[in-house]
């Protein structure tokens, strides 16, 4: 033993480990447990973010110069698509509202304030991505000033992308689904099946070969037909329902044969994304 | 001037704070190039920085600080706990002051230095983070996918900052 620790470096070595393993340790379990962070780690992150900000800004000219151009090189082919699809969108837009206010009848009839598939969106651009290869987590510039709680999900375009673990006062954190945390709650999905049930399950990882999700906890996926679109149940927490996931592609089972997973593919680019926006649940049309 | 003093004193601290928001921003701006199917690569510009700064102010105690409040910043601002850089960037600035002496003060020592150094660091995370479930990496995935391309721009961000960070470290020195 006197021989053990007369060996400094061994010594040092040893105790940043076991300082780091306790520090990682206990601040994981209070970043999970607390709704949001402390004063002093909120205010330095705040501080961070508007640094960020100001370091943004010319990389983010720069890149929407970049996207314009690429916009206008693209610009004849979408007319022509767009063109086709106009009318169908009139269509579609009147009986939307038609539905609507029939939904807005129906609820005051049933006495209902709010359903699961009432939300709001808070847009945020997005302003920093963790720079270590084994984290998905970006920061945006819209945190708890603007109503975003933890656990809230997030959208890019018409796909889900994240969810939030830690709203500062103007930034928050979202963890990407392409994340492998096995310590943020999972996402809840359900589908439609051919035979008209309701099919529920839980994104639990992603498949980086792939590219696809991985839904796991499905009681019956012999009902589930190819390219299905998957979508939130609203089931727990701050997601409400009818966020669209992505389509299925495959159907398999686990290493040992025993439960089912769903491939799924997603909806948004979990990639490439500038601009999200936040869901926050439970506030549209609401009296 | 003492203010302006004080100033200079403080250019490398805000340098590497800058480098530490700068990451975030290009790890962002460059996803699709360094986040794809087949690779997945950690940024090292403030860690190439802190390597410099030990080999060239070995005997600077005060720089310890320096590392671990911006090591602090960081895992607050990208993760949101403590235990990554905080513990990262302090040994790392250790370890280059204590090796500084047995080297030779030439570009490629310096980079023999600091890929060793990253590759040590890369391995001592992907055990630490899996051990927490804060990343579920398989060791195929980093071996073939992460190590590699994570080195290989560790390199490229050596060669395109060494000389910028030479300059500070020399014209800047951190209270000495």
């Amino acid at each position: 033993m006197k021989r053990f620790l007369k060996n400094t470096r061994l010594v040092i070595i040893l105790a940043v480990t076991v300082l780091a393993i306790v520090i990682i340790g206990v601040t994981v379990a209070l970043r999970n447990s607390q709704r949001g962070p402390f004063f002093a780690q909120r205010y330095t992150n705040d501080s961070t973010s508007i640094v960020a900000k100001i370091v943004n800004w010319p990389f983010e000219q720069v890149d929407n110069g970049v996207k314009s151009v690429q916009d206008l090189l693209d610009t004849y082919q979408e007319n022509q698509k767009l063109k086709e699809k106009v009318d169908t969108v009139a269509a579609t837009k009147v009986r939307n509202s038609s539905l609507e206010s029939e939904n807005e009848q129906l609820k005051k009839a049933l006495k209902l304030k709010e359903t699961l598939t009432d939300y709001d969106l808070v847009e945020a651009n997005v302003i920093s991505r963790t720079p270590s290869s084994w984290s998905n987590t970006v920061v945006i510039d819209q945190g708890s000033n603007n109503g975003i709680k933890k656990n809230m999900l997030v959208m890019s375009g018409t796909g889900l992308i994240g969810q939030v673990v830690e709203a500062d006062s103007i930034n928050s954190k979202v963890e990407l689904l392409t994340s492998t945390n096995s310590s943020v709650n999972k996402i809840s999905v359900q589908l439609n099946a051919d035979d008209g049930t309701v099919v529920h399950g839980i994104i639990t990882g992603f498949d980086k070969k792939s590219g696809y999700l991985q839904l796991s906890q499905i009681e019956n996926s012999d009902a589930i037909k190819k390219n299905t679109k998957v979508y939130t149940s609203g089931l727990g927490g701050e997601a409400p329902k009818g966020l669209l996931v992505g389509k299925v592609v495959k159907k398999s089972k686990d290493g040992f044969g025993l439960s089912n997973i769903v491939e799924v593919k997603p909806a948004a680019d979990l990639d490439d994304f500038d601009i999200v926006s936040v869901v926050i649940k439970g506030t549209a049309n609401a009296d | 001037m003492p203010i302006r003093r004080i100033l200079t004193n403080w250019v490398i601290p805000l340098s590497l704070l800058l480098a530490v928001v700068i990451s975030g921003t290009i790890s962002l701006y460059f996803a699709p190039l360094i986040h794809t199917k087949y690779i997945d690569a950690g940024l090292s510009l403030v860690q190439v920085g802190i390597v410099l700064l030990g080999l060239n102010a070995e005997d600077n105690k005060k720089l310890v600080w320096v590392t671990l409040v911006l090591g602090i910043i960081a895992d607050w601002y990208y993760f949101g706990f403590l235990g990554i850089y905080a513990i990262l960037f302090p040994a790392t600035l250790f370890v280059a002051q204590k090796i500084s002496r047995f080297i030779p003060r030439t570009f490629w020592a310096y980079l023999l230095i600091t890929l060793a150094i990253l590759l040590t660091w890369q391995i001592y995370m992907f055990g630490l983070v899996n051990l927490f479930g804060v990343a579920s990496v398989s060791i195929e995935t980093f071996l073939i996918n992460s190590l590699p391309a994570t080195l290989i721009l560790g390199l490229v961000i050596y060669c395109l900052t060494y000389h910028l960070w030479m300059w500070l470290i020399q014209k800047y020195p951190f209270y000495q």
